[in-house]
This record gives structure tokens, C-alpha cells and sequence, in this order.
């Protein structure tokens, strides 16, 4: 009696001593992308400590990391980035994790979209960074995602591909809302003005042409001819609605709704997740909802 | 009566200045913008079959979010006419198909007509009540 006394103190003083070891042990990942960090919190669950570096409402064309994001980006063990050359600051990041080849480019692995890029007077094709924005390209990321914890954490392959796979479920669910929601406007109204190229993948997935304020990125003012042109396209189409972005200067578009009579349908999330859409399934149905009833 | 040039230069300038108001009124109201809508779309005939592999407590369609046609207990093949707007580009139709809870996966064959007498075929999967929306083309 004595002995089996002693022996459950034993264990339980030694289940004790381990647990709290068992509870640092997380998978460590560093996420670049507000979309991203979603995605590896429901793939990876508890046995995830994600650092969201880019928080919801940032631009991430204009982040930049601190010194405590390289920190951070040193010690962990998955390093999750948007790619199709949205990091500007990647050289860093590699240098920041040494040769552990941790960095996932997640994006580098989805089909591109041509984008007009400018800097200062010129232009040049480059990619469509924006790949998020196809339900589509948000259930591949999930399965890259899926591996590579899977690569890190052999253990918990069962776990993550449940979780996965639920997850790929609501995702479906969710692209079946959209297609209903897009379905309520007539494939001639679907023309989506907006601050700068952005919707590109949303568009090709739903029929829609994208007639931004042309070669413009978000911080910059666009030519008066660049302007002129889209009025008259705009006035030609017939649109009704014309839309700004969370993170965009909406002066151009305000000017815009001035010149050509349709009226401001709202701010749409270009660059990820913020206040009007915490997770990807509420930025979709806000994006999607704001879009349609706009144009409609 | 003619009087000097200066004078008349004079009267000129006050003229047009009294003249100014109204000319930018007219002005104003040639640079007021004209929105040139799209004509509306109208109505148009659009046939449809639609056939299934296991029969459906009810069947709804719907266009641009509108309950267009439904029927409760419908035939093996059911067809039918709908007045909608339809571009030439082409439209889409939303399908609830309520197949019985728990039965096997089903599917539903929709070939529509269009008012250019073009013939598209598009087919719908499921178990149990389904929605999609079938892109023609």
C-alpha cells in the first residue's frame, strides 16, 4: 500500500515536472501575411505559437520589419511569406534565419496574375501579388501550409490533416456563397472600379473586369490622363458603383463618383484581413456583399 | 456719337462683366456630366430542360437572385420557359435541388437554350439538398 503511495506521488511529481516542457514545446511559426496566420492557426491549432508580424489593417506593401521581427524570424521553426515579390525586405528574412530553409514562400507555389507595375514615369508587367483574393488559391496555400507543418512536426500529420481538411470544407462552403451572392448581378454590370489593381484573381474567378486607377499604386496620385480615361470608361459602361480600399487614399475615387455620377459603394479589404473582416470567410462576405449590392 | 475708342473699350469690358454670371451658368451646365447607362436588358426566352438521376422533393431556380421557376415533386424531366434578361454573354441560373437527407449522391442535367438558339449542357452533383449556380456558357 505503502509502495503503490509512493509510487503515484512519484508520477504524478514527474507528469508534473514534464508538462510544462510538453506545453513549450509548440511549433514556432512566423507569419508575414494577416492571411497566412489565419490559415497556420487553423491548420495548426494549439500545437502552433504563431508571431503575426503583419497585423490586420496593415499595408503590407509598406511594412517593414524591426529588429525584433529578425528576432523572432531567427528562432522559428516555419516562416510563412505572401511572395509573388510582396516582402521587399526577403533578403533579410534569409539572412535573419540562416541556412535553416525554413522560409515558405507560399504564394511562389500559386498561378500568377500579369500586373502593371509602376515606378515613378515607368511601367512594367510584373505579378499580381494579390493571390488571396481566389478561395481557390486560399485552399492550395492551405494545403502547402498543411505539408509543410506536417514537414516540421512528422508526429502530427493525423492532426493537421483534419484540420486541414476541415478547414478546405468551410472553404468550399465558403466559395459556394460567393458564387450565389456574384450570381445576383448581371454579368454586364460586373465592372469593379477600384484604387489600384488589386481584385485581379477575385475577378477572374468571377467574371468581373477590374478597371482600376491605372497603373497607380495605393500612396501615389495618378495622372489627369490616366483619370480622363477612366471616367469616360466608366461612363460608358454605365457603372453605378465605384469602390475605395482599407488602406488606399480614397481622394481619387471620391473625385471620381464626382466626375462620372456613380455613386462611392464602400471601402473593399485589399491587402488582407482589418476591422471589417477579422477572418477570410468575413472579408470575403464583405468584399462580396459590398460588391454586388453596390453594382447592382 | 461714336465717341473715343478708350470709351468704347470701356463699355465693352463692363458689358461682358455684367455678362459674366450668365456665361458661366451656360458653362457650367455644358461641363455637367452625362452618364451614358448601358440600355437595360429585357426580357428574353430562355428554354430549359432539366433531368434528374434521382428524383427531388423540390427543385428551385433561380436568376440574378430571384426564384424564377420551382416546382415540389417534379418528373424525372421537367422542362420549361423562362422570360428573363439575358445578355449576349451569356448568364448564370442558381439551383436548390432538395434530394432526400441521406440518400445516395445525384445529379441533375440542365440544358438551356439560349434566345440565339444555342444549346449549352451543364451538369449539377449532389446528396442530400444542394445549391450551385451553372454558368451559360
Amino acid at each position: 500500500m505503502t509502495r503503490a503511495v509512493f509510487l503515484s506521488v512519484s508520477l504524478s511529481l514527474l507528469l508534473g515536472a514534464i508538462a510544462p516542457a510538453f506545453a513549450q514545446d509548440k511549433i514556432k511559426v512566423s507569419s508575414f501575411s494577416t492571411i497566412l496566420t489565419e490559415i497556420a492557426q487553423q491548420v495548426g491549432g494549439n500545437r502552433v505559437a504563431i508571431t503575426a508580424h503583419v497585423k490586420p489593417g496593415v499595408d503590407p506593401h509598406d511594412f517593414q520589419p524591426k529588429p525584433s521581427d529578425m528576432r523572432a524570424v531567427a528562432e522559428a521553426d516555419l516562416v510563412l511569406l505572401s511572395a509573388k515579390h510582396m516582402e521587399g525586405y526577403l533578403s533579410r528574412l534569409q539572412e535573419a534565419s540562416g541556412a535553416k530553409g525554413n522560409l515558405l514562400e507560399v504564394g511562389a507555389s500559386l498561378p500568377s496574375l500579369k500586373l502593371t507595375v509602376q515606378h515613378g514615369d515607368h511601367s512594367h508587367d510584373g505579378e499580381d501579388p494579390h493571390w488571396w483574393h481566389s478561395v481557390r488559391n486560399i485552399s492550395k496555400a492551405t494545403k502547402i501550409v498543411r505539408d509543410a507543418l506536417i514537414r516540421v512536426s512528422p508526429a502530427d500529420k493525423d492532426a493537421f490533416s483534419a484540420s486541414a481538411s476541415a478547414y478546405l470544407t468551410k472553404l468550399d462552403a465558403l466559395e459556394q456563397w460567393m458564387k450565389t451572392k456574384v450570381a445576383e448581378l448581371p454579368r454586364d454590370k460586373r465592372k469593379l472600379v477600384t484604387n489600384h489593381d488589386a481584385f485581379g484573381y477575385f475577378a477572374k474567378d468571377f467574371g468581373f473586369t477590374v478597371m482600376p486607377v491605372s497603373g497607380v499604386s495605393q500612396n501615389s496620385q495618378p495622372g489627369s490622363k490616366a483619370v480622363s480615361e477612366l471616367i469616360t470608361a466608366i461612363k460608358k459602361a454605365g457603372v453605378k458603383a465605384v469602390f475605395s480600399e482599407d488602406v488606399a487614399n480614397p481622394k481619387v475615387i471620391q473625385e471620381i463618383t464626382k466626375e462620372t455620377g456613380a455613386k462611392f459603394g464602400g471601402e473593399l479589404l485589399s491587402d488582407g484581413l482589418g476591422a471589417k473582416g477579422a477572418t477570410i470567410e468575413a472579408m470575403f462576405k464583405y468584399n462580396v456583399t459590398t460588391i454586388v449590392d453596390g453594382l447592382k | 456719337m461714336r465717341g473715343s475708342p478708350v470709351i468704347r473699350a470701356i463699355m465693352a469690358f463692363v458689358a461682358l462683366l455684367a455678362l459674366a454670371p450668365l456665361l458661366a451658368k451656360v458653362t457650367a451646365v455644358r461641363a455637367k456630366v452625362e452618364v451614358f447607362a448601358p440600355a437595360a436588358a429585357t426580357a428574353e426566352k430562355v428554354h430549359l430542360v432539366l433531368s434528374f438521376t434521382a428524383l427531388p422533393k423540390r427543385v428551385t431556380v433561380l436568376h440574378l437572385g430571384h426564384e424564377v421557376w420551382a416546382k415540389t415533386d417534379p418528373s424525372a424531366e421537367e422542362e420549361l420557359s423562362l422570360d428573363v434578361p439575358w445578355p449576349a454573354q451569356g448568364g448564370e441560373l442558381a439551383f436548390r435541388v432538395e434530394w432526400p437527407v441521406g440518400g445516395q449522391i445525384a445529379a441533375m442535367r440542365a440544358r438551356l437554350t439560349d434566345p440565339q438558339d444555342v444549346e449549352i449542357d451543364r451538369s449539377l452533383w449532389g446528396a442530400g439538398p444542394t445549391e450551385d449556380v451553372l454558368n451559360f456558357p
